[in-house]
């Protein structure tokens, strides 16, 4: 029971942010309102026994990359966004079915699925979550496929480096 | 680890907020009166027999101040900020071990809030939402230096935290756990990691420094570019706030060093608690021996130290550390 009203009070919360982030109109505010959804995903990333995916994504989600989005708009100034007439604004009815149609399908995907613990009780799986299972997991079944996303992450550091040098030379910096 | 009751956990939560605060009171006069003597002065030394009431004095006048909130500031932010820093280093000692399990009168209480086993990246994830505190609260003020101290903020913190995890992985490396308290006992068969890790240790003091905002890299509240930073506009009960949190925070990451590299609350005779408020007492006087005696950096040089220097030293450390014990302690 304790269980069920933590989940729902960390998804509320998670889904009210996640709203008030594409509907602030504030940018400043739309990113505070971003950490609310990534706390709120985090309980729930507990609630699952997976404590240090929770721990990570307090540290490196809410505790820095969110830290980024305000320097960036806390340097930039806070200007609202200027809604001017959108020439996409006919087609909203379209969009809206759009979104409904997946709801819909979504839905019926999971109604019809045989995965674990959507009509019958949720079995207990083994450890999964805990530092050790993830570490076993990188370096056992998963390596070539940890290996190679640090590559991916090393090369957009250097592509990052690069552009950076570029535009600074650019302007005649250094 | 023992289990307890609800009542227990609660009182003991009073007990450790009651001796934080107090401590934290006594602590700003101990700084004062450091401070004092290194720059051939007396320090406090009016309220009470050598100053010793002075935190009380400090505390009556800051109740009494006017609850003032600038016309410019976002009002609701503006008060959430200061709860948020003090919240989140308060809560950040619960996780600290102060000893193993002890019985008083009959009844066995932990000497720790809570023993997760997770506990170092909890207390890194506690001092991330510390931030937002510092960087809320400059925002929301509506004040272009409280603005330009939390940008400042923003991007140190990020950029000294980095180092900062680097320089403790080794640390969990050697002792093969992330529970502080597993961490105390690994030391206490082996020998204190401050040995075995000495640079890890030394670019844990720095960043440690930095991420309190102390001197000598306290450009979010610099006083002679910023007025005070990020809390220019705060007054009263809520800058009161502002100063417990970031002496708190000054505690917690001392106890975490010393419970990291100093080998917590282990060592002879005395009783646990006792050597490690003495490890804490020793790295907070290292604290305010640099606020004494260096001068503030310069904003590029600041981050020219923490991306270019501490960064690679750390990594560098991380590796070999791995690689020693990879080839020599493989089981």
């Amino acid at each position: 029971m304790g269980e069920r009203i933590t989940f729902a009070i960390a998804a509320a919360v998670a889904l009210g942010s996640a709203v008030g982030v594409v509907t602030l109109k504030n940018p400043f505010r739309a990113a505070v309102s971003l950490i609310g959804t990534l706390l709120g995903v985090a309980v729930i990333f507990l609630l699952l026994a997976a404590p240090f995916v929770a721990a990570i994504q307090i540290i490196v989600y809410a505790g820095a990359i969110v830290v980024l989005f305000l320097f960036v708009i806390a340097y930039l100034g806070e200007r609202p966004v200027q809604l001017t007439q959108d020439p996409m604004a006919r087609y909203e009815v379209v969009g809206w079915i759009a979104v409904i149609a997946v709801g819909v399908q979504g839905f019926i995907a999971l109604a019809n699925s045989k995965l674990v613990g959507i009509f019958d009780d949720p079995k207990p799986v083994d450890d999964i979550g805990s530092p050790r299972a993830i570490g076993e997991a990188f370096v056992d079944p998963f390596i070539v496929s940890f290996e190679a996303t640090s590559l991916i992450l090393l090369v957009a550091a250097l592509g990052a480096v690069l552009l950076a040098k570029r535009a600074v030379l650019g302007e005649g910096g250094r | 680890m023992v289990d307890e009751p609800l009542w227990l956990l609660a009182a003991k939560t009073l007990v450790l907020i009651f001796l934080v605060i107090t401590f934290f009171a006594y602590m700003s006069l101990f700084e004062r009166k450091i401070i004092g003597r290194a720059q051939a002065r007396y320090g406090p030394n009016r309220v009470g027999p050598w100053g010793y009431l002075q935190p009380l004095a400090d505390v009556v006048k800051l109740i009494f101040k006017e609850d003032f909130v600038p016309a410019g500031a976002n009002r609701w932010l503006f008060q959430l900020a200061p709860v948020m820093s003090l919240v989140t280093a308060i809560t950040a000692l619960a996780l600290i071990p102060f000893g193993d399990p002890v019985n008083v009168l009959g009844q066995d209480v932990n000497l720790v809030g809570i023993d997760v086993s997770i506990s170092l990246l909890l207390v890194f994830a506690l001092s991330g939402m510390g931030f937002y505190g510092l960087i809320l609260g400059g925002w929301a003020s509506g004040n272009k230096y409280s603005l330009l101290g939390s940008a400042r903020t923003a991007a140190q913190l990020v950029s000294y935290e980095v180092a900062m995890g680097l320089s403790v992985v080794g640390v969990v490396l050697i002792s093969q756990s992330l529970s502080l308290m597993d961490i105390v006992h690994a030391q206490q068969e082996t020998v204190w990691y401050i040995l075995l890790q000495p640079v890890g240790f030394a670019i844990f003091v720095i960043t440690a420094v930095a991420e309190t905002n102390r001197t000598p890299f306290d450009l979010p509240e610099s006083e002679s570019e910023l007025v005070a930073g990020y809390m220019t506009e705060y007054g009263g009960l809520k800058f009161a706030m502002y100063m417990m949190a970031e002496y708190i925070n000054m505690i917690v990451v001392s106890a975490i060093g010393a419970t990291l590299f100093l080998g917590g609350f282990d060592g002879p005779w005395l009783p646990g608690w006792i050597w490690l408020v003495i490890k804490v007492l020793g790295m907070l006087f290292l604290f305010i021996w640099l606020r004494a005696t260096l001068p503030r950096l310069r904003y590029d040089q600041l981050m020219r130290l923490g991306w270019k220097v501490l960064l690679p030293l750390a990594t560098a450390n991380l590796i070999i550390t791995a690689i020693v014990i990879g080839i020599f302690f493989q089981n």
